[in-house]
């Protein structure tokens, strides 16, 4: 073409040298591929599973009898298949394990994220942080060994398995949940803001409590969800602490039966494969999974709904 | 003849020095600020004039390892003594920001929120919002919507909002760091209108890099360099005779 004669040549066609489109690429993205299914199928794998069994479970047991049956004895005569007692108690410790957890978590979060910078910061988080790191079975002997025998001189007649030792450890053990989320989300609340708060003449209590916390509340209810979620799946701390007895009463000083204790009582047992007691630990198990999505969603609707929007 | 008013200043530094650990933010800056004038800070970025502004109403103490020497004297007390409250002489000394920064909450809260925090009266709180939109001249934009969100505001008016919502605590100071930084022209020339206003009621303090609106708004202009006050005075003076050489440079645009 005319005037362009001079125009330098650059390489700008795929070669094999270069082979920047196809292979290399391709191969990078089919393992990030593989990675992400992994979790997807895995996912789809266990409620496939989970309903298969629940239907065969509800071919014998009514769904009527099933969620608002109030006796809960699939392993001795007569057998009675009422889930109530076992949310019940799953919902005792869960939310007792909250109001421990959730002003505890919340207090701490606003002292770290308000109040200390710098060094001690980081020391204090972490520290919180390593209380995420004991392994829950410790709790659970906590419960029985310090934590019921400390009450019961105050409480004389606390059993020796009930659902206050367990909902204590449980809040407990939740408090590095709560607390490190919600300081995320606290600190995540722009600066300006609270430069804004102090240029008024606010105290620092006043701009915690009504500039940084209602900016953060979404990250908030998060971390009370996330905490709550892991309380009434906890396992290992609630069959040591709580003991095994189902029972439909909100009386904390008695023993009694969290969903997930169940499924280990059965599982550890010698229930055979495709009994209606073997079934049922999957029918927990979707309500226990349906429990914590609900609350999920609850959580999603509430930060939606409630939101302050930052800048 | 100066006027009585201008006698004593309200606000003033003595041979203030902010220093943040080893680094010098300002040093040696003494300039007074006087009722129902607009004094402009200018100078080039990182000169200190906004770490100057800050001191002045002790906002640079959540910067850690920040050193204050010399004294700044507010009504005659010295602001930096221990027995003075921040919190309290904040709510005398207002300040506006670079970037408008209103709370995620309605209009109404906006304003309310520091009347609310110093225990002012509940049932006087209605009017003062009313006033305070009044005088940063956005009342008749917001008065229908009131109980909405002020992030659905224009930035200009969300500028005007945090101006409402400073002299809502009736200050006797107002400090603007570069408050127009984020504006489009139409919306920084009703700022500068309102702070023509408002100068009537408060001792205004401005920080701008924007040397016409320093030359527009103001009554006093200080000029700083590398941390030091290079020189001050009135701003006719300072933009057609200044003194100093720097200042000249700066302002003819040889440098900056």
């Amino acid at each position: 073409m005319k005037g362009l004669e001079n125009t330098q040549s650059f390489a700008l066609k795929r070669s094999l040298s270069s082979p920047s489109n196809s292979l290399s690429e391709n191969i990078f993205k089919g393992l990030l591929y593989v990675a992400t299914s992994v979790s997807v199928v895995t996912t789809i794998g266990i409620v496939v599973v989970l309903l298969s069994e629940a239907i065969q479970f509800f071919k014998e047991i009514s769904f009527v009898e099933f969620f608002t049956g109030t006796q809960w004895t699939p392993l001795i005569e007569p057998k009675h298949f009422g889930i109530l007692p076992l949310v019940c108690g799953t919902l005792l410790v869960g939310v007792g394990a909250s109001l421990i957890a959730v002003p505890v978590g919340v207090a701490s979060a606003l002292f770290l994220s308000e109040y200390v910078r710098g060094s001690l910061r980081t020391i204090l988080k972490s520290t919180l942080e390593v209380l995420a790191g004991i392994p829950t079975v410790v709790y659970g002997y906590l419960a029985i060994t310090f934590v019921t025998p400390q009450l019961q001189q105050f409480i004389p007649n606390l059993e020796v398995f009930n659902a206050l030792s367990a909902a204590i450890v449980v809040g407990i053990m939740i408090i590095p949940t709560i607390s490190s989320v919600s300081q995320d989300a606290f600190e995540a609340v722009p600066r300006e803001l609270r430069d804004a708060a102090y240029g008024l003449g606010g105290r620092k209590h006043q701009v915690a409590m009504t500039v940084v916390f209602p900016a953060a509340l979404s990250g908030f209810v998060a971390s009370v969800i996330l905490g709550f979620s892991r309380a009434i799946g906890e396992t290992m701390a609630v069959t040591l602490a709580a003991g095994s007895t189902p029972k439909l009463s909100f009386n904390p000083l008695q023993s009694i039966q969290t969903m997930t204790s169940y499924i280990v009582q059965v599982s550890l047992g010698d229930t055979p494969a495709g009994t209606i007691e073997y079934r049922s630990i999957f029918v927990v198990g979707l309500t226990l999974f349906s429990m914590t999505l609900i609350s999920n969603l609850i959580a999603q609707w509430f930060s939606r709904r409630f939101q302050e929007r930052y800048l | 003849m100066l006027p009585v008013t201008n006698v004593f200043p309200k606000l003033l530094t003595d041979k203030l020095t902010v220093k943040y650990g080893e680094k010098v933010g300002v040093e040696n800056i003494s300039i007074k600020f006087f009722d129902s004038k607009v004094t402009a800070l200018i100078g080039p970025s990182g000169c200190g004039k906004s770490t100057y502004l800050r001191s002045l109403n002790r906002m640079n103490d959540f910067i850690p390892n920040v050193k204050i020497t010399g004294k700044v004297l507010f009504s005659g007390q010295d602001i930096y003594d221990s027995s003075i409250d921040p919190a309290l002489l904040r709510r005398h000394i207002g300040m506006v920001f670079q970037k408008p920064n209103p709370f995620p909450k309605t209009i109404f809260e906006n304003i309310a929120w520091g009347p609310k925090r110093a225990k002012f009266a509940k049932t006087e709180i209605p009017q003062l919002i009313e006033d305070s939109l009044r005088q940063a001249a956005l009342w008749d934009e917001v008065k229908d919507r009131l109980h909405t969100s002020a992030l659905g505001l224009s930035g200009g008016q969300q500028q005007r909002l945090c101006i409402a919502r400073a002299i809502a605590m009736r200050p006797s100071v107002l400090l603007m760091d570069e408050p127009c930084s984020a504006l489009d022209p139409i919306a920084t020339s009703r700022i500068e209108d309102l702070i023509q206003t408002l100068k009537e009621k408060y001792t205004i303090v401005i920080v701008t890099h924007n040397m016409q609106q320093a030359a527009r708004v103001s009554d006093i202009t200080a000029f700083f360099l590398n941390g030091k006050l290079v020189e001050s005075g009135e701003t006719k003076q300072i933009f057609t005779l200044p003194k100093e050489i720097e200042t000249e440079n700066y302002l003819t645009g040889k440098f900056g």
